[in-house]
């Protein structure tokens, strides 16, 4: 998954767990940057009493840099509290839940948001904020989109917030990635080692189909998060370029004590979960490293380039499709290294690389989601290949919900962009056509238009439908 | 209990605590700040030369005192 229990050590943390991180140009708001930050994977909907409630104990962080040394200079903290109305009944509700101050509402959470400057000055932008309930039902939960717009929060100054469950828009057919990488589209070209299994081509499986996710919504005047703002932006001015990340940290030390049935939680907060890039500590690093990338800090990731620059993907893919990439095996035992994906994940695109177009912070090699603010959203028919469908508005310039981040990286590793920095490359002719076979269609719960863009939550009692 | 674990053992020492030669290790991250102490205040004893680790708050102070370490790791033996 994009980065779903990708680590050996968060997949048994799922509250701390980030799964997709989103930052975009609003398209209804194209003055103002919208950041997602989703956790708590793979929330089967009916899963109560007790639901997915974020981590109480667990600072849950957005960093954006603006000065290209992968440090942050702005911070959003999380902060989360849970408050039982009644101890005396399991049911996490006695009644419909028609507003956020339901008197039958008995497991509610609420959170602090506190942004801190790259000096460690703090400001409280707001506490006390209500989340919405989980999606439980027709009788717990009738008009779940009405509660759910209800907690979408202003902060002032055109800064608002979101944190509560939502559909999760990422799309992915992880059953067939992880059964040795048979993508099903391509499934009869598989080596398929002499089992032979597999003889015509079969669509797309939304493994995440029907499932619920944790957001954490943030849309922010862009004023507000590039440096030198001066009220008119040029799209080849680096200043306009913003490096994000999210992060989960959790105190150094944790005492069981049932005499109280309160733990107690002490010490600094250490990073247990970080998501720049998607799919990087999925698929990029080794399953001995991974747990080593989710503690460190973006600046500290030139020890991980070698990972980039030579993926394990891109050695897969021709002994297991044979004779459908000639040119990637010529690639890959050339030892070159693959200074593109170096660009995309790490430094960003400088500018004379693709007309009218660049998102490069500078030689610091780090996994940021990188975005030019600059660009203005795509309104009409923005392509889900992003940079690769020629849409300058998409990955890897930021995120959006809808992008098809699985098969731009898949495109990317395959080959099609070794040729913009090695003009004499001829990509395979698979390489551009490389997909899982899914489409933001395979998400049920549509997208929507407008903050938190993700889609209404499936509710417990329709899903799984009868 | 082994002779390791015995002194990576973590004991909680109660509400406070006054440590002299104390010296500040920078924590990861501090939300809620530094300051007077808070809460509850758990010692790791890291080896049996004194080297102590206390954690207060959001913080991680090491501390050098081979006695204080000795007595905890004598308590710590029941």
């Amino acid at each position: 998954m994009s980065s779903h229990r990708e680590a050996p050590e968060i997949s048994k943390d799922p509250v701390a767990d980030s799964t997709d991180l989103y930052a975009f140009v609003s398209p209804d708001q194209p003055d103002r940057v919208t950041l997602i930050a989703n956790y708590l994977p793979l929330q089967e909907p009916p899963g109560g009493p007790n639901f997915y409630p974020f981590g109480d104990d667990v600072l849950y962080e957005i960093h954006i840099d603006n000065n290209g040394d992968a440090r942050a200079d702005i911070t959003y903290q999380f902060r989360f509290q849970t408050k039982l109305r009644d101890r005396n009944t399991f049911l996490y509700n006695t009644g419909p839940i028609l507003s956020l101050d339901s008197a039958n509402w008995n497991s509610r959470q609420f959170y602090s948001v506190t942004r801190v400057d790259g000096m460690g000055h703090r400001e409280v932008l707001a506490s006390g904020l209500a989340c919405p309930p989980d999606n439980i039902g027709p009788l717990s939960t009738p008009n779940y989109p009405a509660l759910a717009m209800a907690a979408v929060h202003s902060l002032g100054g055109g800064t608002r917030v979101f944190a509560g469950q939502r559909a999760d828009g990422f799309y992915v057919d992880l059953g067939s990635i992880f059964d040795l990488l048979n993508l099903r589209p391509f499934q009869n070209l598989h080596e398929q080692f002499g089992l032979n299994v597999f003889h015509r081509p079969a669509r797309g499986v939304n493994a995440l189909k029907n499932i619920n996710v944790k957001s954490i919504a943030l849309q922010v005047p862009i004023r507000d998060l590039v440096r030198g703002w001066s009220g008119k932006q040029r799209r080849n001015d680096p200043r306009t370029v913003i490096g994000v990340w999210t992060s989960a940290s959790r105190q150094q030390v944790k005492v069981r004590d049932h005499s109280t049935d309160d733990d107690v939680c002490t010490g600094p907060f250490l990073q247990v979960s970080r998501l720049g890039n998607p799919l990087v500590n999925e698929v990029i690093i080794p399953l001995g490293k991974k747990d080593r990338w989710n503690h460190e800090q973006p600046a500290d990731d030139k020890q991980f380039s070698n990972f980039v620059l030579h993926p394990e993907v891109a050695a897969l893919l021709p002994p297991l499709y044979p004779g459908v990439f000639p040119n990637l095996a010529a690639l890959v035992a050339s030892g070159k290294p693959r200074n593109d994906l170096l660009a995309i994940l790490h430094t960003g695109i400088p500018a004379g690389i693709i007309p009218g177009f660049q998102n490069f912070t500078g030689p610091v090699e780090a996994d940021m989601l990188r975005l030019n603010t600059a660009i203005p959203p795509t309104t009409s028919n923005p392509s889900i290949f992003g940079l690769l469908g020629g849409d300058l508005a998409g990955f890897p310039n930021g995120r959006r919900p809808t992008d098809d981040v699985v098969s731009i990286e898949l495109r990317a590793i395959a080959g099609v962009t070794f040729a913009l920095v090695d003009k004499k490359f001829t990509p395979d002719a698979a390489a551009g056509g490389l997909t899982d076979g899914l489409t933001p269609n395979s998400v049920t719960s549509k997208f929507l238009d407008r903050f938190p863009y993700l889609g209404v939550p499936y509710d417990g009692y329709h899903t799984p439908s009868a | 209990m082994t002779r390791r674990s015995a002194l990576t053992g973590a004991v909680v020492v109660g509400a406070t605590a006054v440590v002299s030669g104390v010296t500040y290790v920078a924590s990861a991250k501090t939300p809620g700040g530094g300051g007077s102490v808070q809460g509850p205040v758990v010692v790791r004893v890291r080896d049996n030369a004194g080297r102590l680790e206390i954690f207060a708050g959001t913080r991680r102070i090491e501390v050098h005192d081979k006695e204080l370490a000795a007595r905890l790791l004598r308590a710590a033996q029941g």
